[in-house]
């Protein structure tokens, strides 16, 4: 009898110990669960994340470069026309992927999300400075007509200088080199719009980098030029007012 | 009463019955000239003066014209003349030279020449300044 109630008494105690034990168990397992999926969903939610923030970057931007042609005075219709359509049509796109990253549930769904939104689009790289190039293109032609109105100016004092008989022919003469150098301003500037609106993404890095490269070399050089013809012209100026005796300078 | 003018005026007034009649006429005439130009509606009977008529009639007393040959403000002074020696203008014999004269020393807008030039200045900075602003080293900044 007293046998029995040891082996229940023992049976008892084993049970007693052996729960807890089993419960611990579980418990460890939950956690390892746990321990195993959350880091991948904030790294998920994180990417998720980045990679709306990088499209809204894209968006904005797109935004930004809509507005300053509506602002622009100078930029040709038609090339208004053609940026306006490709910034759209990249706004569309990405406007698109926006939705999609939303939506995503892997990682590798958010990388293709952002590959393209790269290569597909170039915003930073490709759209930005083109729409620059374009509208400082157009700028420079109207700098260029504005030069040549100043000219013109001068030159009918000059003339009419002459006709009280004074010698003007160095007042006309830095006119004149101010034409020439306006002209090939005009000749550096002029062609850079037409030159760098038909890149596309596919193009960049090359051959898009380089033709751009070289179309801001002649932005600067037409910059330079046109500096040049305006000194000539504000010397001229001042050399007529001297002949006439003007304070007007 | 004295008898002797009244015969006398009696006998003198059948001398010029032609000349009497002639001048009730005109008169006549000249009053229903007068009644037709008070009637601007009736358009068949307004009597046009004649040209030469109303050109003559016109007088306007005007100032002098100014001396064309004194330089203003901006105007061209010929050479080797001062602005601030005040000549006497020369007297035009004709209109033609007096023309010529004003012509010559019409004033020149260098002022306007330079706010044009101003103008300029501030337009190429613009230029310059978008020039610059062109951007090719931006990155994309999203490598995947």
């Amino acid at each position: 009898m007293k046998t029995r109630l040891f082996a229940a008494f023992v049976a008892a105690l084993m049970l007693a110990m052996a729960l807890p034990v089993a419960a611990m168990a579980q418990t460890d397992e939950v956690d390892a669960t746990e321990q195993s999926e959350g880091p991948r969903d904030r790294l998920l939610e994180e990417l998720r994340e980045r990679v709306l923030f990088q499209l809204d970057r894209r968006l904005d931007r797109i935004d930004r470069l809509q507005f300053e042609i509506r602002s622009s005075d100078t930029v040709e219709p038609e090339h208004a026309a053609h940026l306006t359509e490709d910034l759209a049509s990249s706004h569309g796109g990405l406007t698109a992927l926006e939705a999609m990253a939303r939506s995503a549930t892997t990682f590798e769904q958010l990388r293709a999300i952002q590959q393209e939104m790269v290569t597909e689009h170039r915003i930073f790289a490709l759209r930005t400075p083109q729409t620059g190039l374009v509208l400082a293109s157009d700028f420079g032609v109207s700098v260029a007509a504005h030069l040549g109105s100043v000219g013109s100016t001068l030159a009918e004092a000059a003339a009419r200088v002459a006709e009280a008989g004074y010698d003007v022919s160095d007042v006309e003469a830095l006119i004149a080199e101010a034409t020439d150098l306006t002209a090939d301003g005009l000749a550096l500037v002029d062609p850079v719009a037409e030159t760098v609106l038909p890149l596309e993404p596919a193009e960049f890095p090359d051959p898009a980098r380089s033709i751009m490269e070289s179309a801001r070399d002649d932005m600067i050089d037409g910059r330079q030029t046109y500096r040049d013809a305006r000194d000539s012209l504000r010397a001229a100026g001042r050399l007529l007012a001297d002949i006439v005796g003007s304070d007007a300078a | 009463v004295n008898l002797s003018t009244v015969e006398e005026r009696t006998v003198m007034t059948p001398k010029r019955p032609i000349a009497g009649l002639a001048a009730l006429l005109l008169i006549g005439a000249c009053g229903a000239g007068i009644q037709s130009r008070e009637r601007p509606g009736d358009q068949a009977e307004i009597v046009v003066p004649p040209m030469e008529a109303s050109t003559t009639s016109i007088h306007v007393d005007q100032d002098p014209p100014p001396d064309s040959t004194r330089p203003e403000a901006g105007a061209i002074d010929p050479p080797g003349r001062s602005t601030s020696t005040a000549e006497p203008a020369p007297v035009a014999e004709e209109d033609t030279t007096t023309t010529t004269t004003s012509t010559a020393y019409d004033a020149i807008d260098l002022q306007s020449a330079f706010e044009a030039l101003n103008a300029l200045d501030s337009m190429l900075g613009e230029f310059e300044s978008e020039v610059g602003a062109i951007d090719l080293e931006e990155e994309e900044g999203a490598t995947p």
